[in-house]
């Protein structure tokens, strides 16, 4: 089992010692926090003397935000081209499959499909046997679509943990398990921007002073059976325990977020 | 630039017809899909029953009326699906084919690969679920021989223009009216029409009385630092991303006591029920429409006949208006709040579906 360590920020490189083989860097939620160039050739220094493997995490973008990860994109193909793409953006993969080919792309957690949601576990007993399944698995082991992400550079996909747990039927692609924060719901209308101020509206693309680097917040109410973490623009839950099944799963690969990767 | 209105009944479709719409749009969820996947795991991305249609002898007659008066009628299969569920899935779209549907509006990769693969000779509408946020993903669908995409609602203004100018072979659309979701429909994968599982006979009902619009309409005229105040939970309206969550530091923040109190409160604010307002884009749309979309949608298929009328009839009147005159901002502006005005009988919240620039 390979076990990996993600951080969006480049000071949690403190976190990273010798159980890891691998790390992640970047962000899957948010194109204002997109690695600068600087803190990417950290990134790189470190994994370089640590021997470490590298995945560069990408966020979904508008074009203004392609326009960012291209030089990001380009450091890498040009002085890691053994490094994985976490891909969160369909954009960002054909543009990337384009220009720099020989890269591994990683599906990453916004485009893997899984239902999230905890609040299954309130109906756990109320619907049907095919419908909890439904709730375990995820879009990527319809077989046109494994073979389409193998066809198009995918080398692996990236899961959450799942409180109601994961099915997989006859899975093709490897798989990474992300512990313990595993992501709900995403927006660009962020509730986390403009908390200080009170700046922040209800529906709108907010001033960023990020915040989001500063506060974590924990929603708490009775119909959703776990808390949920805000951080920056994303809720998150959190979920320790492993399914014991990781071999039948595919999944070869355990990814640690020792913070809210925001 | 054409005006879709929602459906989920046969009654609704003269209606809306008559009012203006060019197209319609409408999801089944029929009784075989219920009993095996229940409506939290609906066909599309309407989860609630009331939102459905029930039956296909239903669309059919539907469709008739609409091709009747020259009404194209896409077909919402907007989920995101698992490999067992591929038969029962091709056994609905047979039967939405053979009643004559002209689009399908589809967000999951998957299943635009499998369509394909079936040769299955049928419009594709790349869905808001299909999260085309620049113009790389429109030529990525576009590729695929899609004949339109649905941008999603968090797209500004000057976004949406840089894609459809870069992306000229493909047809955009572009949310106008209602559920102004404040998460990302594609990225979202909270469960909603939980309720209806959980308390099924206190929920359908109101839900399709429309219990929730009018309450939701009586929240909008209020003072907005009273409405602001009203959380989701009390009333029964229980959607994850209303509830009113009690809202604390997961690690204790370094700042004052007062400080600390006036983020908290600052968070709790975005849990209102006025969240869920149904949003508004009227006076955006001269903008949209230069912007190269060919299409907006009215959202609402579970609202009465009677609001999806309305609706309609509110839009085709702003974007005649468009048409027949030469306004500036400014001007359009302050016409489409009037229209507003004497249409709903309030007035225009400032609730808006593109609020970038305003």
């Amino acid at each position: 089992m390979e076990r990996a360590i993600f951080i969006s920020n480049i000071d949690n490189l403190k976190y990273v010692d010798s159980k890891y083989s691998r790390l992640y860097f970047g962000n899957e939620f948010c194109q204002r926090l997109i690695p600068s160039l600087e803190d990417l050739k950290k990134a790189a220094e470190f994994i370089l003397k640590k021997r470490m493997d590298f995945t560069l995490v990408t966020p979904y973008v508008t074009d203004e935000g392609l326009e960012v990860l291209r030089p990001i994109a380009e450091f890498v193909a040009r002085n890691l081209p053994e490094a994985e793409f976490v891909i969160n953006d369909w954009g960002v993969l054909r543009i990337l499959r384009k220009e720099f080919d020989f890269l591994k792309f990683v599906l990453g957690r916004l485009l893997t499909k899984q239902k999230r949601g905890p609040r299954i576990l309130s109906l756990k007993d109320k619907i049907f046997p095919d419908t909890i399944r439904h709730f375990k698995g995820s879009n990527i082991d319809v077989p046109e679509l494994s073979e389409f992400l193998m066809n198009n550079g995918i080398v692996r996909v990236e899961l959450d943990n799942l409180l109601q747990g994961i099915d997989r039927e006859n899975p093709s692609l490897r798989a990474s398990l992300y512990i313990p924060y595993n992501y709900v719901t995403t927006t660009r209308y962020c509730l986390t921007a403009g908390c200080v101020t009170g700046e922040n509206h209800l529906r709108s693309i907010s001033n960023c002073n990020k915040e989001c680097q500063k506060y974590t917040f924990r929603l708490r109410h009775k119909k959703m059976p776990v808390d949920l973490l805000l951080k920056g623009n994303t809720q998150f839950f959190k979920n320790n325990s492993l399914p014991s099944n990781l071999e039948k799963l595919n999944i070869d690969r355990i990814v640690y977020q020792p913070e809210i990767p925001i | 630039m054409k005006i879709l209105a929602p459906i989920n009944s046969l009654k609704d479709v003269k209606g809306v017809i008559d009012a203006g719409a060019d197209e319609i749009f409408c999801g089944v969820l029929s009784h075989d899909w219920l009993q095996r996947y229940t409506n939290v795991a609906s066909l599309n991305r309407r989860e609630w029953k009331a939102a459905n249609l029930s039956s296909f002898s239903e669309l059919q007659k539907i469709v008739e009326i609409a091709h009747d008066n020259n009404i194209l009628i896409n077909l919402a299969l907007n989920a995101l699906y698992t490999k067992k569920q591929y038969s029962l899935i091709f056994e609905q779209i047979e039967q939405f084919i053979s009643a004559g549907v002209d689009a399908l509006i589809v967000a999951d990769l998957g299943l635009l690969l499998s369509l394909k693969k079936r040769k299955i000779d049928i419009g594709i509408h790349i869905s808001t679920g299909g999260t085309t946020f620049n113009s790389q993903t429109a030529k990525f669908y576009e590729e695929f021989g899609i004949s339109r995409i649905i941008l999603p609602r968090h797209l500004q203004i000057q976004e949406i223009e840089r894609i459809t100018k870069n992306c000229p072979g493909i047809k955009f659309e572009a949310f106008i009216l209602n559920s102004g979701c404040k998460n990302i429909d594609g990225f979202c994968t909270f469960q909603h029409g939980v309720n209806e599982i959980i308390h099924p006979k206190a929920w359908d009902l109101p839900k399709r009385l429309n219990f929730d619009r009018h309450l939701l309409n009586i929240i909008r005229r209020l003072p907005p630092k009273l409405s602001r105040n009203i959380k989701a939970g009390v009333f029964g309206i229980d959607s994850a991303c209303l509830l009113n969550y009690d809202v604390s530091f997961d690690v204790a923040a370094n700042v004052g006591k007062k400080t600390s109190k006036k983020i908290l409160n600052n968070i709790s604010s975005n849990f209102n029920l006025l969240s869920g307002v149904d949003a508004c884009g009227a006076c955006r749309l001269s903008e949209l429409k230069n912007a190269g979309i060919y299409a907006v949608k009215i959202v609402g298929r579970n609202y009465s006949t009677e609001k999806k009328i309305q609706d309609t009839r509110f839009i085709k009147t702003v974007l005649t208006h468009i048409e027949e005159h030469n306004l500036t901002r400014n001007e359009f502006m302050v016409f489409t709040r009037n229209a507003f005005r004497q249409v709903y009988k309030m007035k225009c919240a400032h609730l808006c579906y593109y609020p970038d620039g305003m």
